[in-house]
């Protein structure tokens, strides 16, 4: 894939205390691909994907966007950049004390200038492109964990979002669920052209939508390749990890 | 245990400073200031009436005991209708307050920190002292004051029927020496300390929320811990208010 660098990390640090969690990170997101950075429980990957999206301060290191270093932006900064990054959470985090409708609306009262009527008609759509048409008014403890996964994807792409970072976007589920979901994960990189960074443990998922996969071990990428080459890595961490052989 | 006391009241004033420039800077959400002074005010109605009322028939019930011994049980109503509008009242009101909604507080954004809902929040652009706190704060401040002049008034109704109609105080002497010895000052210090307590039971309330870590057992620890420090701080505030105020009088 020739496209251009969307978002690019250099020497990522991130410590608590004595545990160096990431410890010189390096990776290159490219306009449009779908991103995977793989590792086991613990590795730090959703620590990673907490300094992308400006949930964590990084301690050392810079994270580019379109050229500008997030590491170093402020709070203005931030909130122009995170109207073009959009997160599903590994458990949905959607709002509880709104219904499902109120939930993809969120964003869209809090970042765009459109009225009711257009809100209403993007959440129809939103919903619809997830498969879920005509549950705006449910709530939330009435869906199941899948249905919750697909309104968290929903609420993500109604701002039409240029990146949507995925936090293990198939934990959990079944696996005809969890088949689902890929497919939406393709289909939403597909219909709205944005990149998609996940982070994630399952191969699967990994080998079936990604274009680009990462392993992060020690606090550090140590390989990034294609799937064909991932797959057919002679690394010992990386052999161990897609064969899924005991410590 | 100093150093950690001051780090939490540190934590808190600069909660409550955060939520003040996000009141200036007009980002307070109307509809959810009311959402949440109902949640607050309205529905803590019942027990705080039943609390006014117990508290004001048990003073006068003690009061008219301790007076009779002394042949000064028709003074009962000099000292319940002080003691009731300054201290009591507004004292009972918060802590009872602390326990149901600065508890509800805690662990409902205790529950949302541990599901991640506050870092959803940030990633829509929405910031948790905005959205959150500063409903919650403005709610409570106005709220309790509100609450406390309902219970002096409920809690009067309980010690005159106790005085009156339990203990054969002569209601015209009850009355007289209510009035004699009560002055407005008294229900304005009540209310003074109540809006302080407000503001202090939703921000230990909401920063303990704010602060749960670890799934159900941080936000219960967060839970405990907002009831405990904000009725520790209810009472250490109402000695210095107790201090101030009156010293306010001589100007």
């Amino acid at each position: 894939m020739d496209s251009e660098i969307l978002i690019e990390v250099e020497d990522l640090k991130k410590f608590f205390g004595e545990n160096r969690v990431l410890n010189g990170v390096n990776l290159k997101i490219r306009e449009g691909e779908i991103y995977i950075v793989l590792g086991r429980s613990g590795a730090g990957k959703s620590v990673l994907l907490k300094n992308i999206v400006g949930l964590m301060r990084p301690d050392a290191g810079r994270i580019l966007y379109r050229g500008r270093d997030l590491a170093k932006a402020g709070d203005d900064e931030w909130k122009r950049v995170r109207r073009d990054f959009a997160v599903v959470f590994q458990h949905s985090a959607l709002f509880d004390s709104l219904n499902v409708g109120e939930n993809v609306a969120f964003g869209l009262r809090r970042m765009t200038k459109l009225g009711e009527e257009e809100i209403r008609k993007a959440v129809r759509e939103s919903l619809a492109l997830v498969g879920l048409s005509g549950i705006e008014n449910l709530r939330v403890s009435q869906l199941s964990g899948g249905m919750r996964k697909r309104v968290a994807i929903a609420r993500a792409i109604a701002v039409r979002p240029r990146v949507i970072f995925y936090d293990e976007p198939t934990t959990g589920l079944d696996p005809i669920m969890s088949a689902n979901i890929e497919q939406l994960i393709l289909r939403m990189n597909r219909k709205l052209g944005s990149t998609t960074f996940i982070i994630t443990h399952d191969l699967k998922l990994a080998f079936s939508v990604g274009n680009t996969l990462s392993m992060l071990h020690d606090g550090k990428i140590i390989l990034e390749a294609g799937v064909e080459e991932f797959r057919e890595s002679t690394h010992p961490v990386v052999r161990k990890f897609v064969e899924g052989i005991p410590d | 245990m100093i150093k950690s006391f001051i780090d939490e009241v540190g934590t808190v004033v600069l909660t409550g400073a955060r939520a003040m420039a996000s009141l200036l800077r007009g980002e307070a959400d109307g509809k959810e200031i009311l959402k949440q002074m109902e949640v607050i005010g309205i529905e803590s109605v019942p027990v705080l009436a039943l609390t006014s009322v117990f508290a004001g028939m048990v003073l006068a019930l003690n009061t008219f005991i301790g007076f009779s011994r002394f042949g000064a049980g028709q003074y009962t109503g000099s000292v319940v209708g002080v003691a009731l509008a300054k201290e009591l009242v507004p004292v009972l009101a918060g802590i009872v307050i602390a326990g149901r909604v600065g508890a509800a507080m805690a662990a409902e954004l205790g529950t949302m920190k541990v599901t991640e809902q506050i870092d959803a929040l940030y990633t829509l652009n929405a910031e948790p002292i905005s959205y959150l706190v500063l409903p919650r704060l403005v709610a409570s401040t106005i709220m309790l004051p509100v609450l406390v002049l309902l219970g002096i008034g409920v809690a009067h109704l309980g010690a005159y029927i106790v005085a009156v109609g339990l203990m054969g105080v002569n209601p015209r002497l009850y009355d007289y020496y209510l009035f004699l010895y009560m002055e407005p000052w008294d229900i304005a210090t009540g209310l003074i300390k109540a809006t302080s307590f407000g503001t202090i039971i939703a921000l230990v309330g909401c920063h303990k929320g704010l602060q749960a870590e670890g799934g159900a057992e941080g936000v219960g620890k967060a839970t405990t811990s907002a009831v405990v420090h904000s009725s520790i701080a209810i009472l250490i505030v109402d000695f210095i208010w107790g201090k101030i105020l009156p010293w306010t009088l001589r100007f």
